[in-house]
């Protein structure tokens, strides 16, 4: 979740959506920290990631390119 | 000898005596369970204690050595996993409520060769719930206590390897290292914690975390040891998809060689943010002194490490929730609250921002690839700050209150999302006297020269002689 002002319904709904089970004590606290993954996430648009590839297959390499 | 004696040997000076069968395996093993039985009850580094099946393959080895059959410097030498290696027939916990009666009916790759080594296995160490935190306070085996000041944390997740090498109870130990929790314990324990190259060792029997970040490493006493170590366990493995297939190298050559001609660089960004003042008093000393060892030490700009928090985090929560889906949709109840917590945002993380998070740790890895053509060494402060105390929040720094495990854990995280070799080794003491650890990353698959300089740091320091008041 990219997006700013993350709410309990969006927690939610989220969670329901994934099959994750939470109480409301639970849902309400994890608002902050859902808040703060899409707030970090959203720091990264400062670098210029066009035509830059996902390292999902990862593999150290030894001339040092960690791609 | 005494039995103090033995129990802080290094398991290089062990292994000379050993090999002139001047000092009897048993005898070695025997000192470090009466260190265990004097020093556990206020540590709490085990889970599950081997002292039986311990003092049995001590008598093997002495049997093997005493026959001319010598296998090399663990022989005989007495050592700890972290409770997530797969030991056949023996609980591997994973620290988790959930794995209580888990029991791996194979070896991971790494129990392999340390047995094929010969040598000898005290127990499985604890940890923190599934090696998802940095401070080894397990909800269900009670806090790890740190050698130094048992009211304090361990730091985590190898918290039990921490504590117990850096009080004698074991030579050696392994932890795993995902975000730090190799170099973390080590840094706030007073020893040598190594994260190898990313795919350097096998993770085949190792219960995963994250599958992009996670490593084995060694955690010692002197960087020789952790060499010794890694000539044991590192190596290619087929049976693990991530292990880089290349050539089985001897990890201590390079110690002892001179620093004249490598370039050291210590970056502005990041690391020196928000730090306690005595840790980077410690770090402005410990780097001059590699300057006087004859390397060339400067400062470097790196600007990418101001995203390593949003990369590393993102990434790890992320990759933990998909290894715990099942746990967490059918016995969430069963996890600690920290744990859930972290497990359940990872949950909700979208497919989206992972891999957006990839995509800049593709540029990360990029930027820093261009930095180590100039630098063949990194350096920087292991934690911000000396080990909290146990259940401590914050700490004081510059007159504000600052989140202390935040500040315990941040520093590590860049060398695990560019997979770089990265050492911690004892580099000073807080006033509370509480230790202070620095990382030396290198290049990946140059974890010899990271050693090396490590090694060189301590031949010209004592504070990896020191010894904890427990």
């Amino acid at each position: 979740m990219s997006e700013n002002n993350i709410t309990q319904n969006i927690v939610e709904s989220l969670a329901l959506a994934g099959g994750i089970k939470l109480t409301s004590d639970e849902s309400a606290a994890l608002v902050a920290s859902v808040q703060a993954t899409a707030n970090d996430v959203a720091t990264l648009d400062a670098l210029d990631l066009k035509d830059v590839e996902p390292a999902i297959a990862f593999r150290a390499d030894p001339q040092g390119d960690s791609r | 000898m005494t039995s103090q004696e033995l129990h802080y040997l290094s398991i290089s000076e062990a292994a000379d005596l050993i090999s002139q069968k001047r000092l009897s395996p048993v005898a070695l093993t025997q000192a470090h369970l009466t260190r265990i039985e004097a020093t556990e009850p206020r540590l709490n580094s085990f889970i599950t204690l081997l002292a039986y099946d311990a003092l049995a393959s001590a008598q093997t080895a002495e049997q093997e050595i005493q026959a001319g059959d010598y296998r090399g410097p663990l022989h005989g030498i007495p050592i700890g996993l972290k409770d997530l290696y797969y030991t056949k027939g023996i609980l591997t916990t994973v620290g988790a409520k959930i794995l209580r009666d888990f029991v791996p009916d194979y070896d991971a790759t790494v129990t392999e060769r340390f047995a094929e080594a010969g040598a000898v296995l005290m127990g499985k160490l604890q940890m923190h719930e599934f090696a998802l935190g940095a401070t080894s306070v397990n909800p269900h085996d009670g806090p790890a206590h740190n050698p130094w000041d048992v009211d304090s944390i361990t730091g985590g997740s190898s918290g039990g390897s921490g504590s117990a090498v850096g009080s004698g109870q074991v030579m050696g130990a392994l932890g795993s290292d995902t975000g730090g929790s190799v170099r973390i314990p080590a840094g706030l324990c007073g020893i040598v914690g190594l994260k190898p190259t990313f795919g350097r060792v096998s993770r085949r029997g190792v219960f995963p975390l994250s599958f992009s970040l996670d490593t084995v490493g060694p955690m010692a006493r002197t960087a020789r040891d952790a060499a010794l170590i890694m000539n044991v366990i590192a190596g290619y493995d087929s049976r693990d998809p991530s292990s880089a297939n290349m050539p089985d190298e001897d990890f201590t050559a390079a110690l002892g060689q001179s620093m004249s001609g490598l370039r050291i660089g210590i970056p502005d960004e990041f690391f020196y943010d928000i730090i306690d003042p005595e840790v980077a008093e410690a770090m402005c000393v410990a780097t001059g002194m590699l300057g006087e060892l004859g390397a060339t030490v400067e400062r470097v700009s790196i600007p990418v490490l101001n995203h390593s928090l949003a990369i590393s985090s993102t990434i790890l929560i992320a990759e933990a929730a998909e290894v715990h889906t099942e746990n967490l949709r059918d016995r969430p109840q069963d996890i600690g609250a920290d744990v859930r917590g972290r497990l359940q945002t990872g949950a909700l993380t979208s497919a989206r921002d992972y891999l957006k998070a990839q995509r800049a740790r593709t540029e990360f890895n990029n930027q820093m690839a261009e930095v180590m053509e100039r630098y063949d060494i990194l350096v920087a402060p292991t934690s911000a700050i000396g080990a909290p105390k146990i259940n401590q929040t914050h700490i004081e720094i510059g007159g504000r209150q600052e989140n202390a495990l935040s500040l315990m854990s941040r520093l590590t995280r860049p060398f695990n999302i560019c997979g770089f070799p990265t050492a911690t080794i004892p580099s000073g003491f807080t006033s509370a006297g509480l230790p202070i650890g620095m990382q030396i990353a290198g290049r990946p698959f140059e974890d010899a020269t990271v050693l090396q300089v490590a090694d060189a740091y301590e031949q010209a320091t004592d504070w990896h002689t020191r010894r904890p008041p427990v």
